[in-house]
């Protein structure tokens, strides 16, 4: 067989139904090799795209996504999808075509060093320069993928590597070993949750990438210790559950800022104090004591030195942690003002309100339904007002911030969960940079609804320069956007427009009741922001508060 | 703060090149590095890198790389940087 059909036969046996790609030159044997695929291929029409949505495939399924390129533009095109995946420590394996090995290093057509160019944005990566090379690599990148703190894997496969005869794959070998816990300092971990008044539970992303999401939610039963939780750790706990204080960091929740500032004991679990969540460093948490469990020792100690770190299985080390009887004042004051925010409701408004809207809408779609989201004002909105009851129906791009994720994540999001609804929440500049997906979601009749808030502008860029750069607006007008009903509907999907309060009702239930793909062009008032809101350089109690806009 | 640091690695296709693109990214200057890969399947790479804390964080980071088998760490006296005249 040739290494073309060995890297089928690759994907199939790790149990991958679904891969992104696009076609080209240097790639053309595997597209060939495809056609007897046991697995499906999906032509996104972008090559960021098909990354993006090999990703949130691999969120979604909480296993490997893989995505395919050609050489050259084809390569650099996937670049943002693969960092993307890196930042946020998801299993992506990336096969790119490369020209063929007698002519590597001439500047060939449409060679791109494709090695080095993804070099910081990989877990790993191969260049084989045979059969049995690239037989070796197969074997070896979709574990180096998965295990660990997951992250992307490169293969740069040079055209004639894939043509000529590849040994055919090793049976796997046994899974590696579960990971152990670090024991040695349970003990005083355990002393510290004893002697501790305010204990306050801040997790992260790596809780669900750890399988640990029983093992977490147990320890929060047992201890009954508040939880803060970063923006990939949301739905570890039920957003609405008892002892969720919300979000925390730039725009986290007041009840979760304050409660960190306060509390004497900080037990972090897969979190990793990103600068979004942790405000000014220096007075971050400034009472507080840190355990810091997670499965990567490189985040231990990082930026804050812990006082206790526990590296390894987050379930085990979960499982070992002891707290008997918490202090009822300080849940109590904690509880309490999550409870005054959920009482506050929200503001009349004759136009549509964004955050009322997906607070609603969050109520009335059932609770598995997958939610993807772009980057900006309603990214947050989606965060703070939605409710999740499991980080992996929460899809957004956190660490990179990525325009454009949204509409690759729901398709990558809908295959990973097929004939299940997934609902787009997008802004009008981040839709735009890869609108080209509409076509995709039409050609596979995705049920992906999409939930468009317009306000014409940048508005997330809008916002701080309304606030920080003295209204000098610059760049940020977006008032002369397509129609974009219109343009959904050339791209063949059913679409509707909305612009009045009254009108939200009407946009739930259409969302709801519809069986196929739908466009909801929503418009919003430019002057709405996101609060609260740390500056910048600030500490996390620092938040400013506005009215609704 | 002057380290010194001893690694032993596969010889893995760009492994040196991935050794060195993690010692820029994490802040620390390379003063001075040798590889040794005479041997097609090992490598050893010395080498002394400068950072204002000293701190080891440059170690977890290195030894999160594949190709990587073992790598220490420890201070170095500081070099003289020949000036050019
Ligand atoms: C690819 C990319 N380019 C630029 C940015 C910087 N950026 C962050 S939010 C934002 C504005 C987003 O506008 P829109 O999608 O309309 O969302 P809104 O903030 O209006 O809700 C920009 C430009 C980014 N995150 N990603």
């Amino acid at each position: 067989m040739n290494g073309a059909g060995v890297i089928v036969q690759a994907i199939a046996r790790e149990g991958v139904d679904t891969v992104f790609g696009y076609p080209g030159g240097a790639i053309m044997p595997l597209y060939d090799a495809l056609i007897d695929a046991p697995f499906r291929h999906v032509l996104t029409r972008h090559e960021q795209a098909a990354a993006l949505a090999a990703d949130a495939y691999a969120r979604a399924r909480g296993d490997v996504g893989v995505c395919l390129a050609t050489s050259g533009p084809g390569a650099t095109n996937l670049i943002t999808g693969i960092a993307n995946a890196y930042l946020d420590s998801v299993p992506l394996v990336s096969i790119t075509g490369q020209v063929g090995t007698s002519v590597m290093g001439t500047d060939a057509f449409q060679e791109v060093d494709v090695f080095g160019l993804t070099l910081p944005v990989v877990k790993h990566s191969f260049l084989p320069q045979n059969g049995e090379q690239l037989t070796y690599a197969l074997e070896q990148a979709f574990d180096i993928a998965r295990e660990g703190r997951p992250g992307p894997v490169v293969i740069d496969v040079p055209k004639d590597v894939m043509l000529a005869e590849a040994p055919p794959l090793r049976a796997k070998q046994q899974p590696q070993p579960e990971q152990r816990m670090d024991s040695q300092y349970i003990a005083d971990a355990n002393e510290y949750l004893k002697s501790c008044r305010r204990p306050l539970i801040y997790a992260g992303g790596g809780v669900a990438m750890a399988n640990a999401i029983d093992a977490f939610r147990d320890f929060v039963a047992r201890t009954q210790i508040p939880v803060v939780t970063t923006l990939k750790g949301i739905g570890n706990l039920a957003s609405d559950h008892a002892l969720c204080l919300g979000m925390l960091g730039m725009h986290g929740l007041r009840s979760a800022n304050l409660a960190v500032q306060e509390c004497d004991l900080l037990i972090v679990i897969g979190a990793r104090f990103d600068d979004r969540a942790t405000g000014k460093l220096a007075e971050f948490a400034p009472k507080a004591k840190v355990i810091h469990c997670d499965v990567d020792p490189a985040e231990l100690g990082k930026l804050r030195a812990p006082t206790v770190s526990l590296c390894g299985s987050l379930a085990q080390t979960l499982n070992a942690l002891r707290l008997d009887t918490i202090n009822p004042h300080w849940s109590k004051r904690c509880l309490k003002r999550r409870q005054q925010l959920t009482d506050k409701g929200y503001p009349r408004t004759t136009d549509i309100y964004a955050p009322r809207l997906l607070n609603a809408l969050s109520g009335a779609l059932d609770k598995d339904v997958p939610v993807t989201c772009d980057v900006g004002q309603h990214q947050m909105w989606v965060a703070q007002h939605m409710v999740f009851h499991h980080p992996k129906f929460h899809l957004s791009s956190g660490g990179l911030g990525t325009m454009g994720f949204g509409l690759p994540a729901a398709i990558g999001t809908a295959f990973a969960n097929p004939g299940k609804p997934v609902v787009c929440v997008t802004g009008d500049g981040s839709l735009m940079m890869n609108i080209q997906e509409l076509t995709t979601i039409a050609r596979e009749k995705l049920p992906i609804k999409i939930l468009l808030f317009d306000n014409s502008s940048l508005g997330l860029v809008r916002q701080w320069q309304e606030l920080f750069f003295d209204k000098r607006f610059s760049q940020i007008d977006l008032s002369d956007n397509p129609d974009f009903a219109n343009l959904a509907r050339a791209f063949g999907l059913p679409a509707m427009s909305f612009h009045l309060a009254a009108h939200e009702p009407q946009i739930i239930e259409a969302i709801t009741q519809s069986g196929g793909p739908l466009f909801v062009h929503v418009h919003i008032n430019p002057h709405t922001k996101v609060w609260p809101l740390v500056p910048p350089g600030k500490p996390n109690h620092e938040m400013m508060e506005g009215a609704s806009r | 703060m002057n380290m010194t640091l001893n690694l032993s690695t596969n010889n893995g296709y760009g492994a040196l090149e991935r050794i060195l693109a993690v010692v820029r990214y994490r802040g620390y200057q390379l003063l001075n590095v040798q590889a040794d890969s005479s041997d097609t399947k090992n490598m050893a790479v010395a080498m002394t890198v400068s950072h204002p804390s000293g701190n080891e964080h440059l170690l977890h980071h290195l030894r999160k790389l594949r190709d990587v088998q073992s790598a220490e760490m420890k201070a170095a006296p500081p070099i003289r940087i020949k000036e050019a005249s």
